[in-house]
């Protein structure tokens, strides 16, 4: 087949990884790539300009070393691995903030408590080729999250007693958690919601399969 | 007394600000071909400039970019075989295209430079090459990365044309349904479909079906005990993400309604159960495709 087995229903977490690394994030530059306004009197050719055809290219043509700019993350990864930036870790990634996270979790058994959809993701990439640009020391940073991880998949478990054939609602979860739930979850609902109809077939018509403007079948 | 004087603000916004931002997913996103807002010659004078500003905002890299990305996320996780965007890809092709032959044109640039550059002055070249390299190898990147979505995009349409043959050949005979499989498939996946169809059907016929008797031969009998025509599963359960819809489309949607904590919600209704489901705008739900089929077309929601 020209799509593997594995990729067939579900996404790789490489591709999870990949789709994260689409967003934007701040970072220090630590060069300069701004021209000055007067440059011209210097000669010679001008530097090459980085033109992007995914993502603002202004924004990485515009760098001024220690102010502050957003950029995607693939591109900040690169530019940190060159040692040429250091990234800013966002609000939610501070002991502060995961400890009300885990609060949160912790007094409302019913819900999960509003992360962005790629925190899990966006933690361990940053642990891992960002760990000095943390104000925070990384192990404890690691450890809570670990914690708010630990929780939610005890939730998770508890959620999964309520699979059934018509719907669930699971606000706030994130990519990756999606993504390693999906293969079970559609699957059980799958099979439920056969064993419903097909029991329920000599009572309730099916939805007439014209419905959708297709073809009778020749 | 509180005065709220928040619309006037925004009008005086509108006007300082000439390109209109409020609402970029509102113009009708993911027309399936990306050929969005067509400027009609009818419109009134004064509505003229505003209609090209948000045409042209609307095809930049970025946001075709990131329609690549729902387009192949939802092409991954739906049963079905989604529209093919031609308008798109074109232009993402010829993005990618135009993108390597600046990224050789420039590295040749590299060369002379490092030819004639430390004659002269041998201490700033070499500094400076090392500097220059830093975009050659951002923008290496990116092409390496938007080569993969489209690469995977397209392998996993090729998956579903693989799997759902027949089904897209009924569609072709179906005669009244011709066209819309010209708009379903791109030219290549066409010629592939039916090269394929007509490569497996030989073999088939040579092996095996031609010992078989007459009423036993076609491959697509559907009056038999089971039907072998594989139809996508329309009622298949997938994860979807609902999206944040525009200040425009809030007001004049006619799908949207308030629920009972005034939050915007579209209603469906799963017709096997009769039973009606509120779609929090910004939920994540597990729900039937066949239900969200038409807010998926509109693209209100994502599959993720």
């Amino acid at each position: 087949m020209s799509l593997p087995d594995h990729l067939q229903s579900t996404f790789s977490p490489e591709e999870i990884q990949f789709i994260v690394e689409n967003e934007p994030i701040k970072i220090f530059p630590r060069i300069t790539t701004r021209q000055p306004a007067r440059s011209g009197a210097k000669g010679g050719s001008p530097p090459i300009r980085c033109t992007l055809i995914t993502t603002d290219d202004a924004s990485i043509n515009q760098l001024v070393a220690t102010r502050s700019s957003e950029v995607a993350l693939w591109l900040a990864l690169l530019l940190k691995q060159q040692n040429k930036c250091s990234i800013i870790a966002p609000q939610w990634l501070t002991l502060q903030a995961l400890d009300r996270s885990i609060q949160f979790e912790k007094t409302h058994p019913d819900r999960f408590s509003a992360m962005p959809w790629n925190w899990l993701v966006l933690a361990q990439l940053l642990f891992k080729r960002a760990p000095d640009d943390f104000h925070d020391p990384v192990h404890d940073l690691r450890s809570k999250v670990q914690d708010l991880r630990e929780i939610r998949q005890l939730k998770v478990l508890k959620g999964l007693r309520h699979l059934n054939e018509s719907h669930l609602q699971l606000d706030n979860l994130s990519l990756l958690e999606v993504n390693e739930l999906r293969p079970f979850v559609l699957d059980t609902m799958d099979r439920l919601r056969e064993i419903h109809s097909a029991a329920n077939q000599d009572t309730i018509q099916p939805a007439p399969a014209d419905q959708h403007g297709y073809p009778e079948p020749l | 007394m509180d005065i709220s004087i928040d619309d006037i603000l925004a009008e005086l916004d509108r006007d300082t600000t000439i390109v209109e931002r409020s609402d970029p997913s509102s113009q009708v996103p993911l027309t399936s071909d990306g050929n969005t807002t067509m400027v009609n010659s009818s419109f009134d004078p004064g509505q003229i400039p505003l209609r090209k500003a948000g045409l042209q905002d609307d095809i930049t890299p970025e946001k075709d970019y990131t329609r690549l990305m729902t387009l192949w996320r939802n092409e991954r996780c739906s049963p079905e075989l989604l529209p093919f965007p031609t308008l798109l890809m074109n232009r993402m092709l010829r993005r990618v295209q135009e993108q390597m032959e600046k990224i050789e044109n420039i590295s040749m640039g590299f060369y002379e430079d490092g030819a004639a550059g430390p004659s002269q002055q041998p201490n700033e070249s070499a500094f400076g090459s090392n500097k220059d390299k830093l975009p050659l190898l951002c923008m290496e990147a990116e092409l390496e990365r938007v080569k993969f979505v489209i690469r995977s995009y397209l392998r996993c349409r090729m998956h579903k044309i693989d799997k759902y043959m027949l089904y897209l050949k009924q569609l072709e005979y179906a005669g009244n349904n011709a066209a819309s499989l010209k708009e379903l498939l791109s030219e290549q996946e066409l010629v592939y479909h039916s090269r394929h169809f007509a490569s497996l059907l030989k073999l088939f016929n040579s092996s095996v079906l031609r010992h078989m008797p007459p009423e036993l031969q076609a491959v697509n009998d559907t009056e038999g005990s089971i039907s072998m025509v594989d139809e996508p599963e329309w009622g298949r359960f997938v994860f979807l993400h609902v999206k944040m819809p525009s200040e425009r489309a809030l007001k004049e949607d006619p799908l949207l309604e308030r629920n009972e904590f005034g939050k915007p919600c579209y209603i469906v209704t799963i017709q096997e159960l009769n039973e009606d489901v509120e779609l929090t705008v910004g939920g994540i739900y597990v729900m039937r495709y066949e239900v969200i089929r038409d807010l998926l077309r509109d693209g209100k929601v994502e599959l993720i």
